[in-house]
């Protein structure tokens, strides 16, 4: 049986390192939120963890993270863009926009190249 | 189904349903590796590859958000140049070396161009078809 637990639950990847310094993802999630807004009405994306890693080997990174976040119960969806989709197929909710009545997933990590030196990882909230 | 599908995205308000969508196919080849490869490791079989000319962007825009809302996609991402949905009834398990993980397999995309949108509605292509 998988669980999702909220929070990036992975400390330690093949191919980086941690580092407990997010100021460089805090500073570059403008970027991230911009794949993410919709004109729905839903309220800005809310980053319910952080993970920020050093790369060591990227292809070693991207395949560890993958595995992990699969392993987790994650969906990866495409990576475009130096960013890495993956959503909680149990988050699905429902909103209401111009008396428009649609579902989304509300809970979504996004794994995001940062100038070739970092990957900084978030886990978003939609609501 | 299918059939539905396809008729729900040869119309749309906003835009001029163009015959030859040539470049729609040329366009996919820029994008198309950035899907799972677990899955689309054989390419891509289309349900849906319209091209539009645009005479209104924000009609076609609200549009396409509507009929796919209508069609069961969800969004995943947006951005100036595309937007990406998936069929949530869509996930599948796969094996990928010793890891059992869960996929998407139909896809909506629809890709913005100067004055042009490409709309594609796709699945992995199945083995073993001539």
């Amino acid at each position: 049986m998988i669980f999702l637990i909220s929070g990036i639950t992975i400390t330690n990847l093949n191919g980086g390192k941690l580092d407990k310094n997010n100021s460089i993802c805090l500073s570059e999630f403008k970027s991230v939120r911009d794949f993410i807004l919709t004109e729905s009405g839903i309220e800005e994306p809310k980053i319910l963890d952080i993970k920020n890693f050093k790369i060591q080997n990227f292809v070693f990174l991207i395949k560890d993270l993958k595995y992990k976040l699969y392993a987790e119960g994650w969906t990866f969806v495409l990576g475009y863009k130096n960013n890495y989709f993956f959503i909680d197929h149990t988050s699905k909710a429902k909103t209401v926009y111009n008396n428009y009545k649609f579902d989304y997933f509300s809970r979504i990590i996004i794994a995001r190249l940062v100038k070739d030196k970092n990957i900084c990882i978030y886990e978003v909230e939609l609501k | 189904m299918l059939f539905l599908v396809f008729s729900q995205f040869m119309v749309l308000d906003g835009g001029v349903l163009e015959d030859d969508n040539q470049v729609c196919k040329n366009e996919f080849a820029k994008f198309s590796g950035s899907f799972p490869e677990e899955i689309f490791s054989n390419g891509f079989e289309f349900d849906v590859l319209n091209y539009f000319k645009v005479e209104n962007w924000n009609k076609i825009k609200k549009n396409i958000f509507l009929k796919a809302n209508d069609n069961k996609f969800l969004r995943i991402i947006k951005s100036d140049e595309m937007e990406v949905y998936v069929d949530p009834e869509s996930r599948m398990k796969f094996q990928s070396d010793s890891l059992v993980i869960f996929l998407f397999t139909r896809y909506l995309v629809v890709r913005y161009l100067k004055d042009h949108v490409c709309i594609y509605s796709f699945r992995p292509k199945k083995e073993n078809k001539k």
